[in-house]
């Protein structure tokens, strides 16, 4: 599946719709997009997604359901205890992926393979407006990449620019839109004033073919990006998760070398480093999901958030290379660790940030 | 209600080699016949017939044995009149096993494969039958057992006998025969228990993948070998040695370190009731001292030993290990 020319595009094979989001711009817009779908409409998202997670999961494969969100849009991201984190929030617009990572947080999480756009983005507008207002002075690092991949269905959806757009005359918030695909084109022509950072999740690239068969190779993500830093985006890199493997030097260090030859250091606003690391439910997820994954065979022990992570030694080792590597292009590129003790920290970069708020402080510096 | 007529007919009209409605083994008799000896059969068998044919059991089947041994010639029956289906008479079969005692898990894989030779499907088993069985509506618990029957013998003993755990066993039986033929020397001989069975299977499984062998060859190597065979050991050391053995595959930079923090650890000849600890998993940068005393001298003793840790420098050695 992974070679370049594909165009790693969602085909859905049916579109539910609730009805309270009908009529609501979003959804207008997924139905002209596909008018050769019959489109199904329901009064309760929820017994499609009850139906969804109980049934065979092959049945709603494919399946776009465009649902109303009924909590909150904005979530600050969870962390993990008795970790730096760098307080992020978490705009949850859509849920899915189609994907398929071998080591996806997401089959933890998200217990049917429905596609769930949340279209009620009045409300989601209404959200951000009232929590941006009501705290000027505090900053805002927003992202949509947590329970879906912020541009994969951006072809249809066209969302990716509808945020940009409405983040571009903030002052005290930026959005970050974190994908493997390439579905940069609604992005182009923007008038973003660098209020959105455009960032890829990025591997090796003999692991984005074992454990990321669905996705379009590192040089066409590269691809991508180099026409974001053409647009003048702020770009962020992601090497998460590292996976330990036999090669793994020559790998990442092939990686890091292709993002320098593409992009400057200047435009890019961070690099984050996170070790392969899961809950212990998800290792029997990951195995029965994709039996044919060596992930799950990694030194990979309980650690202080009973997470299962790399044997301490090992992500020292892959953190404190990757760092040389990098700071090797660029001194000046903000490289952080994503989930890690102050300790991991000290050992790997030769300094740690006090403290979660501390981590925030310098990636808000770093886009404000 | 089910339809039947009450007979006394002979023993051999039944066709004792019919056993498509058999649910549990006859097992031990002796009870059984005892109890008929001195009170006669209390229990009547279903029957039916088809066409002439002889009679068919659907219940009594260990009854119809005590009664053979006993060279009984009559047998009171209900003979069932309704031309039923064989998923009905089936049913039959089930309710009257169930008012007498639980099915043990190799009986319950028996039923949910007989409900499907009857024509029962999946969610047929799962909304219907399961709760007949004391279970939920769960698909996980009909894929749990669906299987199990076709364990050999001695495993599903071991299953019935609570001596493996139900996890186990739906492992087991989706693995090769040669590595549960491999895997039951080890259960055997270590009289392991359920976590322990459970774990070894989750290292072994994943040592065969990373070192490309196969159960029997890891669990057949001399290392193993040496350690199972041991007339000197102690199941429970022998159990302790085989785990280390596994961990130190499955997990060798780990084990490595932790080898080295208790040979450094040793060389400090700290007495019983005085312990340094690292975390879990060398997670986290902070150690523990595990520290008992009766009284001020052995306090002071031992504060002294802790003291002479960091000034023979076994502390430091400790602290850098990883």
């Amino acid at each position: 599946m992974n070679s370049p020319g594909q165009t790693w595009k969602f085909y859905p094979r049916r579109i539910i719709v609730e009805d309270t989001v009908r009529k609501t711009e979003m959804s207008r817009r997924i139905k002209d997009r596909f008018p050769e779908i019959q489109v199904e409409h329901v009064d309760d998202a929820n017994v499609i997604i009850e139906q969804a997670t109980n049934q065979d999961k092959e049945i709603w494969r494919n399946t776009l359901l465009l649902a109303r969100q009924r909590g909150p849009f904005l979530r600050l991201c969870p962390g993990t205890q008795k970790h730096i984190c760098c307080l992020y929030h978490n705009l949850d617009v859509v849920a899915g992926c189609n994907l398929d990572c071998s080591y996806c947080i997401l089959q933890g999480y998200i217990n049917n393979p429905l596609i769930t756009v949340y279209c009620n983005h009045e409300d989601m507008y209404t959200e951000l407006d009232r929590t941006l207002k009501s705290h000027p002075d505090r900053f805002y690092r927003i992202g949509s990449g947590e329970l879906s991949d912020s541009l994969t269905f951006d072809y249809f959806l066209g969302l990716g620019a509808d945020l940009v757009n409405y983040f571009s005359d903030k002052k005290n918030a930026i959005i970050e839109l974190k994908t493997k695909n390439i579905h940069i084109e609604g992005l182009l022509g923007l008038e973003h004033n660098r209020r959105a950072v455009i960032s890829w999740s990025v591997n090796a690239e003999a692991l984005t073919k074992s454990e990321e068969a669905l996705t379009p190779d590192i040089e066409s993500r590269l691809g991508a990006a180099a026409e974001i830093q053409k647009a003048g985006y702020w770009l962020g890199f992601h090497f998460d998760p590292m996976i330990y493997y036999e090669n793994w030097q020559e790998g990442y260090r092939e990686t890091v070398d292709k993002i320098f030859s593409v992009i400057k250091p200047e435009n890019i606003a961070w690099i984050s480093l996170g070790a392969l690391r899961y809950p212990p439910v998800l290792d029997k997820v990951i195995r029965e999901n994709h039996p044919e994954t060596d992930i799950v065979l990694g030194e990979l022990l309980p650690g202080r958030d009973k997470k299962l992570r790399y044997f301490k030694s090992i992500r020292i080792q892959m953190f404190e290379q990757m760092y040389s590597w990098i700071k090797g292009y660029s001194p000046d590129v903000c490289v952080y660790l994503c989930m890690e003790s102050k300790e991991i920290w000290k050992r790997a970069f030769k300094w740690s940030p006090s403290n979660s708020t501390e981590l925030k402080k310098l990636l808000d510096e770093r886009v404000k | 209600m089910i339809n039947t007529s009450y007979h006394i007919i002979k023993l051999d009209e039944i066709d004792d080699r019919n056993e498509m409605f058999r649910i549990k083994e006859s097992g031990d008799l002796q009870n059984l016949i005892v109890s008929i000896r001195k009170a006669g059969l209390l229990t009547p068998l279903y029957v039916y017939r088809k066409e002439n044919q002889k009679y068919r059991q659907v219940t009594g089947f260990k009854r119809l044995a005590a009664l053979k041994k006993l060279v009984i010639t009559h047998v009171p029956v209900f003979i069932v009149k309704d031309d039923l289906t064989e998923i009905e008479l089936f049913e039959i079969a089930l309710l009257e096993n169930l008012s007498v005692q639980q099915f043990r898990p190799s009986e319950i894989s028996i039923i949910i494969k007989k409900l499907h030779d009857f024509g029962q499907n999946r969610e047929d088993i799962i909304k219907k039958y399961l709760p007949l069985l004391g279970f939920g509506r769960n698909p996980k618990v009909y894929d749990l057992y669906k299987d199990l029957y076709k364990l050999e013998k001695h495993w599903l003993e071991a299953l019935d006998g609570d001596r493996i755990s139900i996890d186990l066993a739906f492992l087991l039986v989706n693995a090769d025969k040669s590595d549960r033929h491999a895997f039951w020397t080890v259960v055997d001989s270590l009289r392991a228990g359920k976590n322990n069975q459970r774990e070894f299977w989750f290292l072994c499984r994943d040592i065969i993948k990373m070192e490309n062998t196969s159960l029997k060859n890891l669990l057949e190597s001399p290392d193993t070998e040496q350690i199972l065979n041991n007339p000197v050991l102690t199941f429970a050391q022998k159990t302790e040695r085989f785990k280390n053995l596994l961990w130190e595959k499955r997990y060798p930079r780990y084990m490595k370190v932790k080898q080295e923090y208790n040979t450094v650890l040793k060389s400090a000849k700290l007495p019983p009731g005085l312990n340094i600890l690292h975390a879990p998993f060398f997670e986290g940068d902070s150690y523990n001292v595990h520290f008992e005393f009766k009284s001020e001298q052995e306090f002071i003793q031992k504060i002294q030993l802790l003291q002479s840790v960091s000034d023979k420098g076994i502390l430091k050695v400790l602290l850098e290990l990883v």
